[in-house]
């Protein structure tokens, strides 16, 4: 079996992206939630079958969840706002 | 009492017909009645003088009675006394000779030679009309069981179970090492077009958060004011919801654009299912 620590791709994105889990829809926390019960029965059991199985659920959660997050949005609000303030609130006067 | 006896004691140590041993008995007599008469404890009785060695009282008293001045009835007495000491005077002592006992002597006997035991054959004995003995059964070993405790038994080594997942593995699917290989290849591709990525709507991210909240507040009741009375709490549910949308509607003034009235519809869908659960499971029996 192999010893190296469990590389899960989901997990990964999540904190790269700081998505908080409130923010996922319902789906994939359904999906995160029976992936939790498998890494739980793994934990009590570990074998090589039950890595392959974990990891190959956690790149279907981690693609699921790219797929939401690249789904057609607008852009960055904030950026555009902030220019637009900045530029609007700019003193157009002179005291001189 | 006393003063007669002393009197009597005193007359005799006066007789000057008496031996001069019997006068030393007298006087001590004498001392001790005068002492008890005066009143004073009777004197502890002096241990007799080591008793004199017998050949000097043997002596004194063949002195006596060669003496004419005493009386022959006085003689007689000593006479007696003198054959008696004679008597007690120790004998020497007869060496008494070392009885060796001797050994008494046995006669050695020659050792014999045991003769040869006439082994009689199988075929022998059933010549004679014999049975032939049955050999003997070689005995095993006994084992000796040792009492007390008994050793203790080696622990069986843990067997672990092996991992057996709940979901079944499909056949046919690509291997773990590719799939993670494919997966890093799109990160790293949408990592690149990090800058042209959309962002997540302002409205989405408010409406998460307040159905996350309401939902919470219905989470978080007992199941026991559930069943009390489960008409009126679903009711209070739908309310809370109800609430809840008209507070996602009114940022559409603000944010005018940002608004989309699907995202809040599917935000809110979640919430109506979790309310349809409940009052399925205690509204409805």
């Amino acid at each position: 079996m192999k010893k190296s620590t469990l590389e899960l791709p989901h997990e990964e994105l999540i904190l790269e992206e700081a998505i908080r889990y409130v923010e996922l829809p319902q789906e994939i926390k359904d999906d995160i939630q029976d992936f939790e019960e498998l890494k739980s029965e793994y934990r009590e059991n570990p074998s090589d079958i039950g890595r392959e199985t974990l990891i190959k659920e956690s790149i279907k959660i981690a693609d699921t969840i790219q797929d939401w997050l690249e789904q057609d949005l607008p852009d960055s609000p904030d950026d555009d706002y902030d220019d637009e303030k900045i530029n609007q609130f700019k003193p157009t006067w002179k005291f001189w | 009492m006393s003063a007669e006896e002393i009197a009597k004691l005193e007359k005799r140590l006066a007789n000057p017909s008496l031996p001069e041993s019997f006068k030393a008995q007298v006087r001590e007599k004498l001392a001790r009645l005068k002492g008890e008469q005066a009143g004073e404890k009777p004197a502890k009785p002096v241990s007799k003088p080591t008793a004199k060695p017998a050949s000097s009282e043997i002596e004194q008293l063949k002195k006596d009675i060669q003496d004419p001045n005493l009386p022959e009835t006085l003689k007689q007495r000593l006479r007696a006394r003198l054959a008696q000491m004679q008597e007690e005077k120790p004998k020497p002592k007869k060496e008494v000779k070392k009885i060796k006992f001797k050994k008494p002597a046995i006669a050695k006997k020659k050792p014999t030679t045991p003769k040869p035991a006439v082994v009689e054959t199988e075929k022998e004995m059933r010549k004679r009309g014999r049975k032939p003995k049955e050999k003997p059964k070689e005995e095993e070993p006994k084992v000796v069981k040792k009492r007390g405790r008994k050793p203790k038994q080696t622990a069986k080594p843990k067997v672990k179970k092996v991992y057996k997942p709940s979901k079944p593995v499909s056949k046919g699917e690509p291997d773990c090492d590719t799939l993670l290989a494919q997966w890093r290849e799109r990160r790293r591709k949408a990592k690149a077009n990090a800058k042209t990525r959309k962002t997540k709507p302002v409205y989405r991210k408010i409406a998460s958060d307040v159905i996350d909240a309401v939902e919470k507040a219905i989470r978080n009741v007992p199941k026991a004011t559930i069943k009390e009375s489960p008409q009126s709490t679903i009711r209070k549910f739908g309310q809370l919801k109800k609430s809840a949308e008209q507070f996602l509607k009114a940022f559409q003034d603000i944010l005018g654009s940002d608004y989309k009235k699907s995202e809040a519809e599917t935000e809110l869908s979640e919430l109506k299912k979790l309310i349809d659960k409940l009052t399925k499971k205690y509204a409805r029996r």
